[in-house]
């Protein structure tokens, strides 16, 4: 009957770290015999004394676990709080982002809006599966590491408290400067069609001061006078939020268009014209072919204007999520 | 088992699980192997499983609570423990503190509870 304990020790040592083995598997065994004996020495056979104790003592997977003092977990409480709030913004911002340029690149380079989407879906998941996995382990791995845990720098008190917000939530700063941009495109554009005079080439190799136009001044004139009005939409979207005043769904859905429209146009033009200037191009390089239309210079333009059109519509996720909470907290529940 | 049923339970173990250090470090002042602890915790209605019992040793002997000894004079080797310096000072705490839920409860209820 020795070797049902036997196999029981082994079940039990197997999940135990190697250094508390022959310790924990000597005690054990003492105990087993001394339960056995007590079952044995009130008229039962040893046998049957045997199985009772193993069958009392339980699962091994069990005791081992009572035993053993390693985490069983792999992200415990003290650093979960931090875990889960990297998780939740991290995870959404790479995948969006990488599934746009994906996207982006996909048509730039001439796929088309079907495949195109297929694969932006498909990075989304891949990345958001690849950002979830490292996040985890590397917190599983501190969670094992560390010898402290984390601390706040001070202990809480009522004026740890993030301040009110005073007055509306879209200020006159942030619209300002939201509405700047589409007026210096505006501006440079139309300084380009005028005179020519979009950016400025000084004094390359040996040649004479030359001044070109930045961008591509052959672009068809519907895509100019789309350019404007893209323009004007960009200027008309932040004064209409400013005076709504807060992140309602409506100016999550203004957002939204907007971007849609900033990233729409620029694959438009990057899949169809070389957006800079191809003698600007020529200047700075001659021989190259990053200015061309399927080239560097119109990937990295695109890329740009997604990278960019993704951190407004985080912007105004985030405003709108505060602005939820903030009613919430006067609402009454009904 | 129903939830309600889980967590009364669950709360049984709280309760249980502190009284369990408290008895075994008193106890142990007097050297005793695994198994006759848990007789005598038994014997005097202490509730204990040895599934329990046996790891609770070793983790309070990883605390510093306790010390042991390997015994090879009788029939088997046997682990004796016996509560350390730390332990019996932990111990008088552990039993004030208990002491002072107790109050605290019979206060509430008006009941002696000791």
């Amino acid at each position: 009957m020795n070797h049902l304990v036997d196999r029981y020790l082994v079940a039990v040592l197997d999940r135990l770290p190697e250094g508390q083995r022959a310790e924990v598997g000597a005690e054990l065994r003492a105990s087993i015999s001394d339960m056995a004996e007590a079952r044995v020495a009130s008229g039962m056979d040893e046998e049957t004394a045997v199985r009772e104790v193993l069958n009392e003592l339980g699962d091994p997977a069990k005791l081992a676990r009572s035993y053993d003092q390693r985490p069983q977990y792999l992200i415990g409480p003290a650093w979960f709080p931090q875990y889960f709030d990297l998780l939740k913004v991290i995870v959404p911002v790479v995948s969006l982002v990488l599934a746009a340029l994906t996207f982006a690149l996909a048509l730039a380079d001439g796929e088309s809006a079907g495949r195109a989407i297929t694969g932006a879906l498909g990075t989304a998941f891949e990345m958001a599966v690849q950002t979830a996995f490292w996040l985890t382990l590397t917190f599983a791995l501190i969670e094992r590491f560390s010898a402290s845990v984390p601390e706040t720098a001070e202990a809480w008190t009522v004026d740890s408290l993030p301040q009110a917000r005073v007055g509306r939530q879209i200020g006159l700063g942030s619209t300002i400067f939201e509405a700047i941009i589409p007026v210096v495109l505006g501006v440079l554009a139309i300084i380009q069609a005028q005179s020519g005079v979009g950016a400025f080439v000084r004094g390359f190799d040996d040649r004479a001061w030359t001044d070109m136009p930045f961008f591509n001044p052959d672009l068809p004139a519907w895509i100019v006078a789309g350019f404007f009005a893209v323009l004007l939409v960009s200027l008309a979207v932040p004064i209409v939020r400013y005076r709504v005043g807060s992140w309602t769904s409506a100016m999550i859905a203004l957002s939204v268009i907007e971007a849609a429209m900033w990233i729409g146009f620029t694959a438009i033009v990057a899949y169809g014209w070389p957006i800079v200037n191809p003698a600007l191009g020529q200047e700075l390089d001659p021989g190259g072919d990053w200015w061309e239309k399927g080239g560097d210079a119109n990937l990295i333009i695109l890329a740009v204007v997604v990278i960019s059109s993704g951190i407004d519509l985080w912007d105004a996720w985030k405003g709108y999520r505060e602005a939820q909470t903030e009613l919430a907290t006067q609402s009454v529940p009904t | 088992m129903g939830d309600l049923d889980t967590f009364l339970q669950g709360q049984y173990q709280e309760i249980s699980r502190g009284s369990v250090v408290i008895a075994v470090l008193w106890s142990l002042r007097e050297p005793q192997y695994g198994y006759a602890l848990l007789d005598q915790l038994n014997a005097v209605g202490i509730q204990v499983e040895a599934n329990t019992l046996y790891p609770l040793l070793r983790r309070l002997e990883l605390q510093g609570l306790l010390e042991s000894s390997w015994n090879t004079e009788e029939s088997r080797p046997r682990k004796y423990y016996r509560t350390s310096e730390a332990g019996s000072r932990a111990v008088t705490q552990l039993l004030s503190a208990w002491r002072k839920v107790s109050t605290s409860l019979s206060n509430l209820t008006g009941e002696d509870m000791s």
